[in-house]
C-alpha cells in the first residue's frame, strides 16, 4: 500500500473519531446547583419569626461587607417563611429562613448567582444590640444590621454585612412574571420548570406573576410541558419518545417525571396550587395549539371563579401567541368572557378585547401603544426579557406593567430599587 | 481527461481545502475586509469563504471521507472490490436506566441486524447497518386511569441507520458508525384496549471490534462487540454479536 493511503486511511480513522467525539460531547450531562445546608444548622432550635418582625425586616438594605459578591445594595423580601434577597451584581440573589434564638434572629440558606453556576450556603444573623432586641419586643427597630458569612463548595468564606436603609415600596401593580412558571431548567433552579413545585417557588424568586405552558395529551388533558416532544431536557421517562399528544395522562403521570423528579402536572393542578398555595396575582396560560385552546380556557374560567369565590387577587389568562389561536378564540363566542392575552398587533387587542398586551421585548419600549393600551385598560407586559442591562433600561425608561422573564430575581431588584 | 483523472485532481484540491487553512485564507482578504479579532483569523476573511468557513467544515471532511473509496478506485485499478452482505444476532445490555433494580424491568434484548460493506483492496471498508435493538421494557400494575386500574407494560426499541467505515487487518475489524436511529416505544394497557406506538429519529453512533473467521468461498462467520450510543436521548447499549458473512460478488 502506498504512503499516500496510508495517510488517507489514517485521515479516516480520525475523521470517524473525530465525529464520534462530536457527537458524544454534544451529549450534555444533568448539570444542577448543589446546595447542601449547613452540617451545624442554628435554624433547629429557633422559634420561628412573626409577621411584624418579617416586615421590618424587609426592605433596602446598604451592603457594608461583601459588596464584591453582592454590590453596593440589596433588596430583602418576604414571602410566606422565607426570605429572599436580591441584588444586582453577579446577578445574585439569596434564599433563607430565619428564627429567633436567644435573643438574636438568625437566617441560613444558600446564595446563588443566577447566571452561573456559582453558589454557597450563608448564614445572618441580627445581634440583639443591631435591631433584635427591638424586632423580639414588636418595638420599631432603630437599626438592623443583618451581618454573617457566606461560603462557597463549604470552603471559602466572605464576610457579609448588611445595614437597612428603608422599607420597600408597595408593588404598584407591577407584573414580575416568571417564565415557566418560576424559571427554566437550565437555570439550575431547585425544582423543574413547569412543575407544580417551582410555581410555588416563584414568589421565592421575586415573581408575583407566572407564565405556564400548556399542551394537551393524547386523551385530550391539559399538561404543563413546553416542547413539542418529550426530551431528556425536560424528563427522566425512557418509555417517553415523540411527540407529547401521543401519550395518555396515564402514561405522563406513570413513565416519567420532570428532570427533578415532580410528576408533570395538570393544567387544573396548577392553578389549583396557584390559588390555594401562593399569592401569584397573574398566570398567562401560554397555550401550544388551538386544541389546547379549547380544552384550557373552560378550565380556566372555573378556576378563575374559584379565585373570586376566595377574594383572591387573580387573573389568568389564555395567552394567543399565533395567528391562528387568535383566530380561534376570537371566532368562538363562547370564548368572550374569557381574559385574554394577546401577543398579536394593539388592533388584533382590541379586536379580541384582551386584558393584556404582550409584545416582544425586541420591538422596544413601544411607548405610544403602551400608553394606548393602558388608556385603554389594558395592561402591558414585555417578553421575555432576561439580559441585566435590558431589564434595567426597562424598568426605568419603559411604561410597561411587567416583565416575563426567566430572571425574576433581577427585576425584582430593578423594580424595588428605582426611585429609592 | 478520463473521468479516474478528474475525481484524483477533485480530491487532492478537497484535501487541500481541508487541510491547510493558510492556503484558503492566508492572504486572500481584499483591503477592507476586517477580520473579527475575537476568533482565530481563518475563522473570518474574505466574505465568499465565510459561508463555507462557518458552516461547511464538517460537510467537507465528510465528502472527503466519502470519497477516498472512490479516489483508491481510481488509483488502485488492478485491486479486487468485494460487496459483502452481514447478518448478525447477538444479545444486547442497556448501560444506563432510572429504573434499574425495578422488578419488572428488563434491559436486555436479542438484536438482530444486517450490515452491506463495499470492501476495497485495502484497510477501509464502507457501508451501512441496519438492525432490530430492544433497549428495555417495563411493566407497571395498578394504574389508576379515567378508564379504571389497569396495568402497563412499556417496551422501547431503536432502528439505526448508520454509514460504517470500516478498518481489517489479519481478520480484525474495528468499525465506526454514524447516523440516526429510529427510538419507539410501544405501550400495552389492556383497559385501554390498544398497543400504542411513539417514536422519534435521533442523532448517534456505533463502535464496534470483531473478528471474521473466513471459509473456503464466499462464506465466514465472526463474532462482535458493539457499543450503541443513541446520544441525543442519552441511551447507550452493549452488545456481543455473532454474524455469518456472504461476499455477494468480487470484480
Amino acid at each position: 500500500m502506498s504512503n499516500l493511503n496510508i495517510l488517507f486511511l489514517s485521515l479516516i480513522v480520525l475523521s470517524s473519531i473525530l465525529f464520534s467525539s462530536i457527537i458524544l460531547s454534544s451529549c450534555k450531562g444533568d448539570y444542577s446547583v448543589n446546595i447542601t445546608g449547613f452540617a451545624d444548622s442554628q435554624l433547629k432550635n429557633t422559634t420561628s419569626l412573626n409577621g411584624f418582625i418579617k416586615k421590618k425586616i424587609s426592605g433596602l438594605y446598604k451592603v457594608r461587607t461583601g459588596k464584591k459578591m453582592f454590590g453596593d445594595t440589596v433588596v430583602v423580601k418576604w414571602s410566606g417563611t422565607t426570605m429572599s434577597v436580591f441584588a444586582r451584581r453577579n446577578e445574585a440573589y439569596m434564599v433563607l429562613k430565619g428564627g429567633s434564638l436567644d435573643s438574636s434572629l438568625v437566617f441560613e440558606g444558600y446564595w446563588r448567582f443566577a447566571q452561573s453556576d456559582r453558589s454557597g450556603n450563608i448564614r445572618l444573623h441580627i445581634a440583639y444590640m443591631e435591631g433584635a432586641k427591638e424586632l423580639l419586643q414588636e418595638l420599631p427597630p432603630g437599626k438592623v444590621i443583618l451581618s454573617g458569612f457566606a461560603n462557597e463548595d463549604g470552603t471559602s468564606r466572605s464576610s457579609i454585612s448588611l445595614e437597612y436603609i428603608k422599607p420597600l415600596k408597595v408593588n404598584d401593580g407591577f407584573y414580575i412574571v416568571a417564565h415557566r412558571g418560576g424559571g427554566r431548567n437550565s437555570d439550575l433552579l431547585p425544582y423543574s420548570e413547569n412543575s407544580l413545585e417551582i410555581i410555588q417557588y416563584a414568589e421565592i424568586l421575586g415573581a408575583n406573576a407566572i407564565e405556564i405552558d400548556i399542551r394537551l395529551t393524547k386523551d385530550k388533558e391539559p399538561i404543563l410541558y413546553h416542547d413539542d416532544n418529550f426530551n431528556t431536557r425536560l424528563i427522566k421517562g425512557e418509555y417517553m419518545v415523540g411527540p407529547v399528544e401521543n401519550y395518555y395522562l396515564y402514561q405522563v403521570k406513570n413513565f416519567c417525571t420532570l428532570k427533578k423528579g415532580e410528576i408533570i402536572p395538570t393544567l387544573s393542578e396548577a392553578l389549583e396550587v396557584v390559588i390555594k398555595k401562593t399569592n401569584i396575582k397573574f398566570v398567562w396560560l401560554d397555550i401550544k395549539s388551538v386544541e389546547a385552546a379549547r380544552i384550557s380556557i373552560p378550565v380556566m374560567n372555573n378556576y378563575m371563579k374559584m379565585a373570586n369565590q376566595r377574594g383572591r387577587d387573580l387573573v389568568i389568562l389564555v395567552g394567543m401567541p399565533t395567528r391562528e389561536i387568535f383566530d380561534f378564540i376570537v371566532s368562538g363566542s363562547e370564548y368572550e368572557t374569557a381574559l385574554k392575552l394577546c401577543e398579536l398587533s394593539i388592533d388584533d387587542v382590541r379586536k379580541s378585547n384582551s386584558k393584556v398586551w404582550a409584545p416582544r421585548w425586541t420591538l422596544g419600549y413601544l411607548t405610544n401603544q403602551v400608553e394606548a393600551m393602558q388608556s385603554e385598560g389594558r395592561k402591558t407586559v414585555v417578553w421575555t426579557l432576561d439580559e441585566p442591562g435590558f431589564i434595567r433600561k426597562f424598568i426605568n425608561e419603559s411604561k410597561f406593567d411587567g416583565i416575563l422573564t426567566n430572571y425574576p430575581t433581577l427585576v425584582a431588584y430593578e423594580y424595588y430599587i428605582k426611585d429609592q | 481527461m478520463n473521468i479516474t483523472l478528474k475525481i484524483n485532481k477533485i480530491y487532492k484540491y478537497l484535501l487541500l481545502f481541508i487541510l491547510i487553512p493558510k492556503f484558503r485564507f492566508g492572504n486572500a482578504c481584499s483591503a477592507g475586509q476586517t477580520p473579527m479579532n475575537r476568533f482565530p483569523r481563518r475563522m473570518f476573511s474574505c466574505n465568499e469563504k465565510q459561508w463555507l468557513t462557518r458552516h461547511n467544515k464538517y460537510f467537507l471532511l465528510l465528502i472527503l471521507i466519502i470519497s477516498n473509496p472512490l479516489y483508491l478506485l481510481c488509483l488502485d485499478k488492478d485491486s479486487d472490490y468485494t460487496l459483502s452482505t452481514e447478518i448478525f444476532a447477538g444479545w444486547s445490555y442497556k448501560l444506563n436506566s432510572e429504573l434499574a433494580g425495578e422488578p419488572s424491568y428488563s434491559r436486555s434484548g436479542l438484536p438482530v441486524g444486517l450490515r452491506i460493506m463495499w470492501e476495497p483492496d485495502n484497510l477501509l471498508r464502507v457501508g451501512i447497518e441496519s438492525a432490530y435493538l430492544k433497549l428495555s421494557s417495563f411493566e407497571k400494575q395498578g394504574i389508576e386511569t379515567k378508564y379504571g386500574t389497569t396495568n402497563a407494560k412499556a417496551s422501547l426499541n431503536a432502528v439505526p441507520i448508520l454509514l460504517i467505515f470500516s478498518m481489517n487487518k489479519w481478520n480484525f475489524d474495528i468499525s465506526t458508525g454514524l447516523g440516526v436511529y429510529y427510538l419507539y416505544a410501544t405501550f400495552d394497557a389492556k383497559l385501554i384496549n390498544s398497543v400504542q406506538q411513539s417514536g422519534e429519529w435521533d442523532m448517534g453512533f456505533l463502535l464496534s471490534i470483531g473478528y471474521t473467521y473466513p471459509f473456503d468461498g464466499p462464506f465466514s462467520v465472526g463474532a462482535n462487540l458493539k457499543y450503541y450510543s443513541i446520544s441525543e436521548r442519552q441511551e447507550y447499549l452493549i452488545s456481543p454479536q455473532i454474524s455469518l458473512k456472504y461476499n455477494v460478488f468480487t470484480w
